[in-house]
């Protein structure tokens, strides 16, 4: 193995802990995404191309995906590219019969200037703006607890079974507020008490203690707009259990 | 489901769904804050099937593991443990000794009491077919079953006619100083115990609707049934019931019980007893004094009718040609 790959071996592996260090070597490698881009577009990509997008995710998911063992990282890397784009192709081809709103006649008027929109712009950017000011405030209270929100996702549950443990465990703490204010306080999931006022397993809350962290501060005062987008998990009594199977 | 764009990455985004969840995806120019609905999704944030892709692997390759030791051993046992042919030393001793498919001697068993005395003083357990044999001979004579002038047949069951051919040079090469006779069994292949055909249920229903069959000469049984219903015969005299004999002095002579009802004869109509000792004609040998009647010609008409009415022996029995003759006889 030559030192190039060697060193991008090692870019790698830092890259799979810390996303800043994948966001760097995504910018690194960018004109080699954009040369795998344009052989699949035959044609140099743009900016706002979302095959470019499409090709830039494939390259963090080959990052997530490497190994010593998978050989030469730049062939995997191009090789999820070429079958990231695939799919990205394949899947808006099954969009192919519908006309986008965008488009427009020679005069440039878009079919979405013709229809009649109910929603304000105005409230909807307010809102975007609400929200985006509740996420900034919510990253610097888990920079705090020393989270962050590729943590989140990294300890998200992915099963149902796990997503209903959680979301029991959740509900509880939503009850019993003193379980937050504790939290706040220690900076600490309390994860014993949550499990036996839940009735679930310690061991699957313990899997996905950063996600509980962060739906737990979500939880706290401050953040009714993101409370409100879980709110169907938050309101749910018994809809879903803990095998994780829906009551019908 | 609708997603919210929470963090923007250089190559991905994190967007938290309506069901709490938190998934990295592409990031299609959003903004943070931005609600999102179908978003690219990171493949190991999706919902993974109950078996993961790492699991199935180990599972895959236990089972293959399974799959090769298992034919690793059944070919071993095909090899080395099963029976392919079968050596029998000598008819009286009756020792069989299994052989595997490379001519190793797998286990020896015999029947008789004097094969299994001679197998239990037989210790060296070799695996090699001709020095069992050499051995076991080797015990017979050391057990005095046998001397040097004996001559002792080995029987060769094998599963093909080469390996027949091969045990019986190999047996006659290695054994030519002892007087042994080759010789090959009944069959090529081991004996096996062939089940008798089970009957099959409807068998009565199939003779119940079949025709009978008529009845042949070698049939005796329904030859015999048959001419039973036709002519009296001895046979049926047996299932009549037997008159009442007093064991008293006269018991040679027996005794009729008048009470019990007689047995009708088919010709005549009348009772008849027919286990009254019949009347001896002159030519007739003495000592037979019930004759059987069977498979013989009828007896003549004339004297069986009379003499078989046990009534008409009290009342008015008529005389017979021998006390006729009697009569006539002169004195002396």
């Amino acid at each position: 193995m030559s030192s190039d790959a060697q060193q991008i071996a090692v870019r790698v592996q830092l890259a799979k802990k810390d996303s800043h260090e994948a966001d760097a070597l995504i910018a690194d490698y960018m004109p080699f995404i954009k040369s795998e881009t344009a052989k699949f577009l035959k044609r140099s990509p743009e900016q706002t191309d979302d095959e470019l997008s499409i090709a830039m995710f494939a390259f963090y998911e080959a990052i997530r995906n490497y190994s010593r063992l998978r050989g030469s990282f730049l062939k995997l890397a191009a090789l999820q590219i070429r079958n990231r784009l695939i799919d990205h192709y394949r899947r808006e081809k099954r969009n192919t019969g519908n006309i986008s709103l965008d488009a427009g006649d020679e005069e440039h008027t878009g079919l979405l200037d013709t229809i009649s929109d109910e929603h304000n712009d105005y409230e909807e950017n307010e809102l975007r703006n609400a929200t985006r000011h509740e996420i900034e405030e919510l990253s610097a209270q888990m920079e705090d607890f020393g989270l962050s929100m590729s943590d989140i996702a990294e300890s998200s549950p992915k099963q149902n079974r796990s997503i209903a443990s959680c979301s029991a465990a959740i509900r509880f703490a939503r009850c019993n507020p003193e379980l937050l204010d504790e939290f706040l306080a220690s900076k600490r999931v309390p994860l014993a008490k949550l499990a036996k006022g839940a009735s679930v397993d310690r061991k699957s809350l313990e899997r996905h203690r950063d996600y509980l962290a962060g739906v737990l501060l979500i939880c706290t005062n401050g953040y009714e707009i993101l409370r409100g987008h879980i709110m169907q998990v938050l309101s749910r009594t018994n809809s879903v259990n803990v095998s994780g199977r829906e009551d019908t | 489901m609708k997603y919210t764009v929470m963090e923007c990455h250089e190559g991905y985004a994190v967007l938290m769904g309506e069901d709490s969840r938190f998934v990295r995806a592409a990031n299609l120019h959003y903004s943070v804050g931005q609600t999102v609905t179908s978003p690219v999704i990171l493949a190991e944030d999706t919902k993974q099937s109950p078996i993961s892709r790492s699991v199935f692997i180990k599972i895959a390759a236990a089972a293959a593991c399974i799959t090769l030791v298992s034919a690793l051993g059944l070919n071993y046992y095909h090899k080395n443990l099963e029976t392919r042919s079968v050596l029998t030393i000598g008819s009286d001793f009756n020792i069989q000794i299994e052989l595997n498919s490379k001519g190793q001697v797998i286990r020896m068993e015999s029947n008789s009491t004097d094969g299994k005395k001679v197998l239990e003083h037989y210790k060296t357990k070799d695996k090699n077919m001709v020095n069992t044999v050499n051995d076991i001979l080797d015990v017979m004579k050391e057990e005095g079953y046998i001397t040097n002038e004996d001559t002792v047949d080995v029987y060769i069951s094998a599963d093909s006619e080469k390996t027949y051919t091969s045990y019986k040079d190999e047996i006659e090469n290695e054994l030519s100083a002892k007087n042994v006779n080759v010789s090959t069994a009944d069959k090529i292949k081991p004996q096996k115990i062939v089940p008798p055909e089970p009957i099959p249920e409807n068998t009565d229903r199939m003779e119940q609707n079949k025709v009978p069959p008529e009845p042949t000469t070698e049939n005796t049984e329904n030859v015999e049934k048959t001419t039973i219903h036709h002519e009296p015969s001895v046979e049926k005299t047996d299932k009549i019931e037997k008159p009442y004999v007093s064991p008293d002095k006269n018991a040679d002579k027996p005794v009729i019980d008048n009470q019990k009802p007689l047995p009708a004869d088919p010709e005549t109509d009348r009772n008849v007893n027919k286990d009254l000792p019949l009347k001896q004609l002159p030519n007739e040998n003495k000592t037979n004094p019930v004759p059987s009647y069977r498979n013989e010609a009828p007896l003549e008409e004339p004297h069986l009718p009379h003499e078989s009415h046990p009534q008409e022996n009290k009342t008015d029995f008529p005389p017979s040609h021998h006390e006729n003759n009697m009569r006539d006889f002169p004195e002396k």
